[in-house]
């Protein structure tokens, strides 16, 4: 099903273009960003759940303030091939900004998901998104649709990958498989199966 | 608009924000962990469990449950046998 912008309500393509990078554009299965946190955090559901909510958060933060910093001051400075150094510091400054009111204001905040803001500080996801948004073009309302849907398909993908671990520890494996191999077998073979979504929606 | 104007004003940019970099990641430092999550600046399951480092003792995550639960039972007979050396010890004085 092939969708353009002008024949469409705004508000139904805002929703296909958050389907389109949750399910069929995922960040880890299809793009194959942020596999480090994906394999080394999730293998315990609930550790998973809160890096992935971490994760989301970070990345429609970082979007919502990169996109007007390259629209409105990169671009007209013609300066935008220093994009991708200004979008690491702001991506930093940001996890440190929002950690600081976190461990301030919001102490269940900080036990839930505080411990993984530094380490989001270096998930190419997060900057895979706001680099992605940029580089494509994309106006202000497709790139907080393109980081939505990223953000949810990271949290469902590692949610879904972290109970897959599970039953599969329960299970004898060979020796020279368990741990991160078997872990990267199990990505690699969701991978295939969200594959399957491919083709189902296109947003032009 | 000259290169040159437009070098500097990367560079100022990237300065400008290297400062906002900074001036956060200090501020961070600074704020105090809320009370009740002392425990999680220190090495934890939440913090460790998916490092890699071998050679931090901390990384019990490493180990498979089989060899977790052996070291965590020669952990315990060695505190045992060292109860009853100071255990014995103590009779002998007496």
């Amino acid at each position: 099903m092939e969708i353009a912008d002008t024949t469409l309500p705004y508000i139904v393509a805002f929703l296909l273009a958050i389907v389109s990078s949750m399910l069929i554009d995922n960040v880890i299965l299809s793009r194959f960003y942020g596999i480090c946190s994906f394999i080394g955090v999730g293998d315990k559901p609930k550790s998973a759940f809160s890096m992935g909510v971490a994760v989301s958060f970070v990345i429609i933060m970082a979007a919502l303030v990169c996109w007007p910093i390259y629209t409105y001051i990169l671009k007209p400075l013609q300066i935008p091939f220093m994009d991708t150094l200004t979008y690491i510091l702001v991506i930093a400054s940001l996890v440190q900004i929002v950690g600081l009111f976190i461990k301030k204001y919001s102490p269940a905040l900080y036990r839930g998901f505080g411990i993984y803001l530094p380490l989001i500080t270096t998930n190419c996801a997060v900057l895979g998104v706001v680099q992605g948004n940029t580089d494509s073009g994309l106006s202000f309302g497709a790139s907080m649709a393109n980081a939505i849907g990223t953000s949810l398909g990271y949290l469902i993908v590692i949610v879904i990958f972290s109970f897959i671990r599970i039953r599969v520890s329960e299970y004898k494996s060979p020796k020279a498989f368990k741990g991160v191999a078997l872990a990267l077998i199990i990505a690699a073979i969701m991978s295939m199966a969200f594959v399957g979504f491919s083709g189902m929606v296109s947003v032009k | 608009m000259p290169t040159w104007a437009r070098w500097l004003l990367a560079i100022g940019v990237i300065v400008l924000f290297l400062i906002i970099f900074l001036v956060s990641y200090i501020l961070y430092r600074k704020t105090p962990v809320p009370k009740g999550c002392e425990d999680l600046e220190k090495p934890s399951e939440a913090k460790c469990h998916g490092c890699g480092i071998l050679g931090c003792h901390f990384n019990m995550y490493y180990n498979t449950p089989e060899e977790q639960a052996k070291m965590e039972y020669e952990k315990e007979k060695k505190e045992a046998e060292e109860s009853k050396k100071s255990s014995s010890e103590e009779e002998k004085k007496e």
